[in-house]
């Protein structure tokens, strides 16, 4: 399938003034394209902090990521910023949905940075599959935690994007909700290849990754399948 | 792509702009109004020198708009903080940090649009009152509604720079870390610079009280003072803060008293010493100038009946024979209608040189003409007349040293009895130098007459006009054949120098400088305070976002939305009104000092400095306490809206 994206030697270190906190300790691992991968670990443990490291969200104190064959972390804003429209998709524990756009423009929304035109049948069919079509037209504040997750889910696949970063994204979510959620990543998965690095605590949500990376004081204890 | 969603963000964040809205907007209608009085035909014709106001509120009208880049900067800063998240997730969905520079530029180019717009409006309306206040000080009536268009450019000039100060605002902001200090418990340094602060007020107001009897030495002791508390005021306020964090006695006391209200407000207001610091001086250069510029033009109002007291002056540095002279009194009489005249001499003598001399019937007649009561002397004895107060204590020692003069064969004494020193316009009426000596009419026969006066007194009004065309009479047809000025030009004096004074004309030209002063000061003052407040208002939003947090972790626990009120309260209450203390006491001790110090030159029992400062504390006030108003209002409503709270 090929790498996808590849971590080297990362290290990050949070510096308050009196306290220095190794937040990530020496990390290298390997992304394979087309597979679901789940980072688990505690509270604590330093899976966010890798994801964001990963994704281009924070600089690392030390090491590389690259994706692509590019090392995120040196590139300018602009390329990274069409990096992210192009090639990534983001969900989040807190939806993170614009609250002045309804559900559709949401969505559209990484294609209207991108001036891009959406492909109006993709984006119906992405809806669709996804079970909020007919929240299309309604706002965030109008809708349950689950259907905004799923939302943002399809705001994270409309540039149909390389790579999915998922941050707890079951969180704040009921179990059926939060099971249903997972299905609907898996679904897309296998429906458009993409993807999916997942940060989660929760044991059960990570046997249901294809690959597991699990962390534990800033450091990879196990890469298993 | 980018002006859809900044017009969507802009109506979205509308109620949060509001404050900022109603700051430009107001600076827009008050550039609007002065720019318009100043390009005014119907106010330029009131007098000569008022065309130099235009220049002068252009210049005032830059330092504001370099202020008000302060004020942009702080808006923007408290904006994008309060919508770290919106623009993290624009960052997340891949909108380059340019772009979103860009959206922010956008929605602050609506913004200013705006503002200009409605500013320019509101100016038209207020340019009305502001227009006719003007015309009553010059006693002309005349007025029409009127639109400058020349106005409405130099006005949005300037906005232009506040859209390019929002602009590198936004720019530094965007990319700015902030980096959080934390205060270092038992630093001695803070104690040391409070204590310095309060040593510096004291000095400072020992150098006002104390350092300005001598003349030549007050404006150094006046600069000195004025710098001394300017860095005590800073020393103070940017060190009292910390010091009571360090006091044990003080931090127990507020921890103690209430777990969080009151504790929080105050905590995050003494951690806010810099701000205050820079904030109160800002207070303190506007109280001074408004203070300033109203007592100026009030003195200066009372002060000009003084200043021309005489409807025709007419002067000449040689002496005119009273046939000459009564050409120049012909002419005048065929133009006006004059009640009186006379024309008179200032006289020198061998033995006292560099002195104007005056005969006692003349003084007496220049004396009436203004009111005062005439003064009778005996045969040996001499009047000195003094308005200037520089001279007047040497005169006095003078006198006491060696009391009398010598004229011909006789000697003249006075005593400090014969001084007077009533506002005469003795400049150029009553003597040159600023003093006179006035002797019996006998000795005149014993002494030079050296310059020659004719004072008139018209019925009714003298026309401005009437100057011009005296001294062009005067310059032109009277001059030619007189003997007395080929004499002048005889004796290498080259040209014959002479002075035509018309009160009506003399007084509209100095209102233009009371004009000039009192309003230029009054508009930089108003200007400054609107953008203090938009300040203050602006730090309170900046604290916005942590409030919120921390409220809904205490609502959770049990704390009600009316508690929390009153923290909001306080908060806001101490971040506009603790600034303001030691201004408000620094500026009516300077002027209570100067009041006594200079009640001499006022020519009115009235105190005019305290009330021009009650007036200045009055204004700034009300502007105050409307911002801290709005701020709450505006506060409130936003918390109440992000937080949940009922």
């Amino acid at each position: 399938m090929g790498v996808i994206l590849s971590a080297k030697n990362l290290q990050k270190i949070y510096d308050t003034g009196e306290v220095k906190v190794e937040a990530v300790k020496d990390i290298s691992l390997e992304i394979e394209k087309g597979y679901f991968y789940a980072i688990i670990g505690k509270s604590g443990s330093g899976k966010s902090t890798l994801l964001h490291l990963l994704s281009g969200f924070d600089k690392p104190t030390k090491g590389t990521v690259e994706i692509g064959g590019e090392d995120i972390h040196k590139m300018k804003d602009t390329r990274l910023s069409v990096m992210r429209r192009e090639k990534m998709g983001f969900v989040f524990q807190s939806y993170n949905l614009l609250p002045e756009f309804c559900v559709e423009e949401n969505i559209r929304m990484p294609l209207y940075l991108n001036h891009v035109k959406s492909d109006t049948g993709y984006i119906q069919s992405l809806m669709e599959k996804l079970g909020i079509y007919e929240l299309r037209l309604k706002f965030p504040s109008q809708l349950s935690g689950g259907e905004q997750q799923r939302v943002a889910i399809a705001r994270a696949l409309a540039a149909r994007p390389d790579i999915v970063f998922a941050d707890e994204p079951t969180g704040n979510l009921d179990q059926q909700s939060g099971k249903d959620v997972l299905g609907l990543l898996k679904m897309m998965k296998e429906e458009w290849g993409q993807t999916i690095l997942l940060v989660t605590h929760d044991m059960e949500i990570a046997q249901t990754a294809d690959r597991v990376i699990e962390i534990r004081d800033g450091m990879v204890v196990r890469k298993g399948v | 792509m980018y002006i859809a969603l900044a017009f969507k963000n802009f109506r979205k964040n509308v109620m949060e702009y509001s404050l900022y809205l109603i700051t430009l907007t107001f600076l827009a209608a008050v550039m609007y109004a002065f720019f318009s009085l100043s390009f005014s035909k119907i106010f330029l014709s009131l007098s000569e020198n008022l065309i130099y106001f235009s220049n002068i509120i252009f210049i005032i009208t830059i330092f504001i708009s370099f202020i008000g880049f302060l004020v942009v900067r702080y808006s923007v800063r408290a904006m994008t903080e309060r919508r770290d998240k919106e623009f993290r997730i624009y960052s997340m969905l891949g909108m380059s940090s340019k772009n979103i520079i860009l959206m922010i530029c956008m929605e602050h180019f609506l913004l200013n649009i705006l503002a200009l717009v409605f500013g320019i409006f509101c100016g038209v309306l207020l340019n009305a009152p502001l227009t006719k206040l003007v015309l009553q000080l010059f006693d002309a009536h005349k007025y029409s509604l009127q639109f400058s268009s020349l106005a409405v450019i130099y006005t949005s000039i300037c906005y232009l720079c506040f859209y390019i100060a929002s602009i590198f605002g936004t720019i530094s902001v965007m990319r700015k870390r902030y980096i959080f200090k934390r205060y270092r418990k038992g630093e001695k340094g803070h104690v040391v610079s409070l204590i310095s602060g309060i040593v510096f007020f004291f000095c400072s107001a020992l150098l006002l009280f104390y350092g300005m009897e001598d003349p030549e030495e007050r404006l150094l002791f006046l600069g000195i003072a004025v710098s001394l508390l300017f860095i005590g005021v800073y020393l103070f306020y940017n060190n009292v803060c910390k010091v009571m964090i360090l006091s044990k006695t003080l931090t127990e006391k507020w921890k103690s008293r209430n777990l969080y209200f009151g504790a929080n407000s105050i905590k995050k207001f003494m951690e806010n010493g810099r701000k205050n610091a820079v904030n109160s001086l800002l207070i303190m250069a506007t109280l001074a100038t408004m203070s300033l510029a109203i007592a100026m033009g009030n003195i200066y109002r009372i002060n000009l009946e003084t200043f021309y007291p005489y409807d025709i002056e007419v002067l000449f540095d040689t002496a005119v024979t009273t046939e000459s002279m009564k050409e120049i009194e012909t002419y005048v009489a065929s133009n006006i209608k004059m009640q009186d005249k006379r024309t008179y001499y200032l006289y020198t003598n061998e033995h006292i040189r560099g002195v104007s001399i005056l005969c006692l019937s003349d003084y007496n007649y220049l004396r009436r003409q203004i009111g005062l009561d005439e003064k009778t002397i005996e045969d040996n004895q001499f009047i000195v007349h003094c308005e200037e107060r520089r001279y007047l204590d040497e005169i006095d020692k003078n006198i006491e040293a060696n009391p009398g003069i010598q004229i011909g064969k006789w000697k003249l004494k006075t005593s400090s009895k014969l001084i007077f020193s009533e506002a005469m316009e003795q400049a150029q009426a009553a003597g040159r130098n600023g003093y006179a000596i006035i002797v019996p009419d006998k000795f005149k026969e014993y002494m030079n007459p050296v310059e020659t006066r004719l004072i008139i007194t018209a019925q009714g009004n003298v026309a401005p006009t009437f100057k011009e065309e005296l001294s062009k009479y005067i310059n032109y047809k009277w001059k030619s054949g007189k003997q007395e000025i080929s004499n002048n030009a005889h004796q290498g004096n080259g040209s014959l120098f002479y002075g035509v004074v018309v009160k009506s004309w003399s007084e509209r030209n100095s209102m233009a400088g009371f004009t000039m002063i009192a309003f230029g000061g009054i508009y930089f003052s108003i200007c400054i305070l609107i953008l203090v407040g938009s300040i203050l208002a602006f730090q309170q939003y900046l604290g916005m976002k942590q409030s919120i947090t921390d409220y809904k972790i205490l609502s959770a626990i049990g704390v009600g939305w009316k508690e929390w009120k009153k923290e909001i309260k306080l908060e806001i209450l101490l971040n506009f009104m603790f600034p303001a203390i030691i201004p408000f006491i620094e500026i009516t001790y300077i002027m209570l000092v100067l009041q006594i110090k200079y009640k001499f030159y006022f020519l009115t029992n009235r105190f005019i400095l305290l009330e021009s400062v009650m007036i200045t504390l009055f204004i700034y006030i009300f502007i105050h306490v409307c911002f801290m108003l709005g701020t709450y209002n505006t506060y409130k409503k936003v918390f109440v809206k992000e937080s949940g709270a009922m």
